[in-house]
């Protein structure tokens, strides 16, 4: 339905969007997620040409749509899209939302486009409100109102662009089974959004976006449970690293446990995990040769699975050190992985789980 | 006069006889005292000059210093003598010294330099009518016995070019305004050239100030209302030959002049309120049909308003639309457009337009481009903040739906934001309908100047200014009225 090859869109010289290729099968629903700032909605936004791309091209039902003979009004009519920040005409009650389209762009009459809007209304939760302003409505109101407006004009896909994301989290949910009953109806959507399980349950692939590509596609189940690549695996298990640098034996012990508790502090570990990651720490320590050059330290703290791992690179071309013999760490760490990266020798040290 | 009352006797001999020797009897006594001048006058200068302790109040009209003197914001108030004898015999309590300084003056009528051959024909009628005696009775009649004085029915051409006669009708019993037509003894020495040189005359009515220049600019071939002849004036038109020396005379009120200058006993009969409000409603508005003055004045004033509004606000939509151009150009010209026109003075626009720019048009069309022009550069900013207020989302929502950006912004955009403007346009609007009573500065004969017209022939400022106050207002809020109406059926 949709084919996308080589996408590319800068602002200035800021390049978001580097090389996109996606092509969207009639009745897919398409997860988009990411860390902020790596241009999923401008990707989004592209696709209906509210942003126009600066290169590569999109071909929608085999038609090329950036040589710009396509009637480019005409195809949004077909292609819906809901904002993050619900933009529903604000000089318009809820019915006059879900009617203006039909009416103006379909020729419709008023009583079709009326009757339609209502029959939308109901299936969003909406009818009892059709005759309200819209700041007469609650977040999740408005977007649910939204969604009808879109579907009036009865689109072939319907482009999500952070839904949820400006609603309170109590109105997430109404939002999102709206969208989920479409999903079930078949409707082909793109969707942009933070929610990791709303997209895993809801989407036939994933799509994780970074550095202005797609990084990795895939089923649900390959995104979330396997992920191939280290970024993606960051993102999907939400991993905070710590990162402390020892330049010498003299290493500044002050700075370290201010920044270590900070860490903790942001991520909320708990006082046990705290205690357990210090005294691995301190034994790692002491049987490393500091003296030897830069060595790195890094904590790993996964918000999804709760999961905490250590890893240390050694200094280049320091020899191995039995870190397996020593005993605090044999109690408190379920295992110990020992491999080489480039010239420098890593400790891999994944904590025991609380409730193992 | 402004003494406080006496409280205790022997205060009192000593204020009387202060009194006393405080009431004016001559000219000299103005000394250290406030003198009504028409402002730039040969009285103006002449008195300054000589009498540098007469604190002077300058002022447009006579019949202005006429008031501010009943006010007793001034001790005196010096005019021409024809002016004079006419404006004391219609106001109460007032009389004339007997004496002043200032030499007398010649009036003449005005040309412009191009114009010797109309000055030279105008000269041989002056001539002529000198020497049959007619001129001294036409004056006679008109001071003398002005109230009765009628203008003669001669038979005046149509045919021929017009010439056009730039004149003030605010002045008794020089030009004035009597049962709607012009009538003095300028407009009849006027109508007696008209047939003299067998021309027809076109009255061209502006503002004294505007008499003289127009002569130069073009707007009128002559023009008359009493001018006086000085070297100064002479350097930049043509004069014709005197027709009249006028002398200048100072009236002051009865109560402070001393009993010797002050002749016969004129008590008058003591209507009551409701009586003198009864008869000052009838004089200023009945007699000679004088509501027909305002009526014409309103018509003209909602007629430049309703143009002015209209225009203003679509080149207001146009130079919104520049301003909001992606094209830096486009936007700037905008920019230093609003600029101009919000920082000149609109009086000093109107003027330039009529005066420099457009001086081969006539002022009403002018006026209303003028007035377009400068409400075009507020509303451009009311219409670019109110659209840029309009969320961004908004457009994008309505483009995603499918409407070009052309049917977005008048779908989506401009309902929102002319509910948003209306409120501030309408103070704007009102603001340009008030404005419009400057046109009065370039002879356009709207409301404003019909009581000007009215209150030059009566003196009574109190009902010409309340109907003209009240007119506004109804004005105001008609363009309002509609203004919501069509806001609501808009949004």
């Amino acid at each position: 339905m949709i084919q996308i090859k080589h996408l590319q869109k800068k602002f200035g010289n800021l390049e978001v969007l580097r090389d996109v290729n996606l092509n969207i099968k009639c009745g897919e629903v398409i997860s988009i997620i990411g860390p902020s700032g790596t241009g999923k909605s401008t990707f989004l936004r592209c696709l209906n040409l509210l942003e126009q791309p600066t290169g590569g091209s999109i071909v929608i039902d085999g038609e090329e749509v950036l040589n710009g003979r396509v009637n480019v009004s005409k195809l949004r009519q077909k292609m819906g899209m809901v904002f993050q920040s619900f933009n529903l005409f604000n000089h318009l009650s809820v019915l006059e939302n879900v009617c203006i389209g039909p009416m103006k762009l379909l020729g419709k009459s008023r009583e079709e486009a009326e009757s339609k809007a209502r029959e939308l209304l109901k299936m969003v939760g909406m009818a009892e409100k059709a005759s309200a302003m819209p700041d007469e409505l609650s977040g999740g109101q408005k977007q649910r109102a939204a969604i009808a407006r879109c579907l009036s004009m009865d689109p072939e896909i319907i482009l999500f662009d952070e839904p949820t994301s400006a609603l309170d989290p109590t109105m997430v949910s109404e939002v999102l089974s709206v969208i989920r009953a479409l999903a079930r109806q078949g409707m082909t959507m793109a969707i942009v959004t933070h929610e990791m399980s709303f997209a895993r349950d809801v989407s036939t692939r994933v799509v994780y976006m970074d550095e202005g590509i797609i990084y990795e596609i895939g089923t649900s189940e390959e995104i979330f449970e396997h992920p191939k690549r280290e970024r993606t695996r960051v993102f999907v298990n939400r991993i905070r690293d710590f990162h402390f640098a020892f330049h010498s034996p003299d290493y500044d012990r002050f700075l370290l446990k201010s920044e270590w508790q900070a860490y903790c502090n942001k991520y909320f570990l708990t006082r046990e995990s705290m205690r357990k990651a210090q005294l691995i720490g301190n034994a790692l320590f002491r049987m490393m040769p500091l003296d030897k050059g830069t060595l790195d330290f890094y904590f790993r703290y996964s918000e999804h699975t709760r999961e905490m791992s250590m890893e240390v690179l050694l200094p280049i071309g320091a020899s191995p050190v039995n870190v397996e013999g020593n005993t605090v760490i044999h109690e408190l760490c379920s295992k110990v992985e020992c491999n080489h990266e480039a010239d420098r020798v890593k400790y891999r040290l994944c904590m025991r789980h609380k409730n193992r | 006069m402004l003494a406080a009352a006496p409280i205790l006797g022997s205060e009192a001999i000593v204020e009387s006889t202060q009194q006393a020797s405080s009431k004016i009897s001559c000219f000299e006594d103005l000394r250290g005292r406030v003198l009504a001048v028409p402002s730039s006058t040969v009285q103006d200068i002449y008195v300054e000059e000589h009498y540098p302790d007469i604190k002077l109040d300058r002022f447009d009209t006579e019949a202005d210093m006429m008031l501010s003197l009943q006010q007793e914001k001034c001790d005196g108030a010096i005019m021409d003598d024809v002016i004079c004898y006419a404006l004391v015999r219609k106001t109460q309590g007032v009389t004339i010294l007997p004496d002043s300084p200032v030499p007398p003056c010649q009036m003449g009528v005005v040309f412009g330099k191009h114009n010797q051959e109309l000055c030279n024909q105008f000269n041989a009628f002056i001539r002529q009518l000198k020497a049959s005696g007619e001129l001294q009775t036409i004056m006679e009649r008109w001071i003398k016995h002005f109230d009765t004085a009628e203008m003669p029915n001669l038979p005046l051409p149509t045919q021929g070019e017009p010439i056009r006669v730039a004149m003030e009708p605010c002045t008794e019993p020089i030009v004035f305004i009597k049962n709607e037509k012009i009538a003095g003894f300028d407009a009849e020495l006027i109508q007696r050239f008209s047939v003299y040189i067998n021309r027809p005359v076109e009255i061209v009515e502006m503002e004294y100030d505007s008499l003289i220049a127009s002569t130069t600019t073009g707007k009128a071939d002559m023009a008359a209302s009493g001018i006086l002849i000085t070297d100064e004036r002479a350097e930049s038109v043509l004069f014709s030959e005197p027709y009249y020396d006028s002398h200048s005379r100072v009236a002051v009120l009865t109560k402070n002049a001393h009993p010797s200058i002050v002749s016969g006993n004129e008590g008058e009969q003591n209507l009551g309120i409701w009586g003198t409000v009864v008869r000052s409603f009838y004089r200023n508005i009945i007699e000679e049909r004088r509501y027909m003055l305002l009526w014409d004045g309103l018509k003209v004033t909602l007629h430049i308003s309703f143009f002015s509004a209209l225009l203003g606000t679509i080149l207001g939509a146009c130079i919104c639309y520049l301003r909001m151009s992606k094209n830096r150009v486009l936007s700037n010209i905008a920019k230093v457009y609003i600029d101009i026109m919000r920082g000149t003075p609109i009086l000093v626009l109107l003027m330039m337009m009529c005066y420099v720019a457009f001086t081969k048009f006539d002022n009403t069309p002018v006026a209303i481009i003028t007035f377009a022009m400068n409400f075009a550069a507020y509303v451009s900013e009311m219409f670019r903040t109110s659209i840029s207020s309009i969320d961004k989302g908004q457009t994008e929502a309505g483009i995603a739906l499918g409407f070009t950006p052309v049917r977005t912004f008048c779908y989506i955009v401009l309902p929102q934001a002319i509910r948003r403007v209306l409120p501030v346009y309408k103070g704007e609007l009102i603001s340009l309908i008030k404005n419009t009573s400057i046109v009065g500065y370039v002879a356009v004969a709207d409301l404003t100047r019909a009581s000007y017209i009215i209150r030059g022939r009566t003196f009574d400022p109190f009902f010409p200014l309340l109907m003209v106050a009240l007119m506004y207002f109804l004005i105001a809020w008609l363009f309002t009225y509609v203004l919501d109406r069509i806001g609501n059926k808009v949004c």
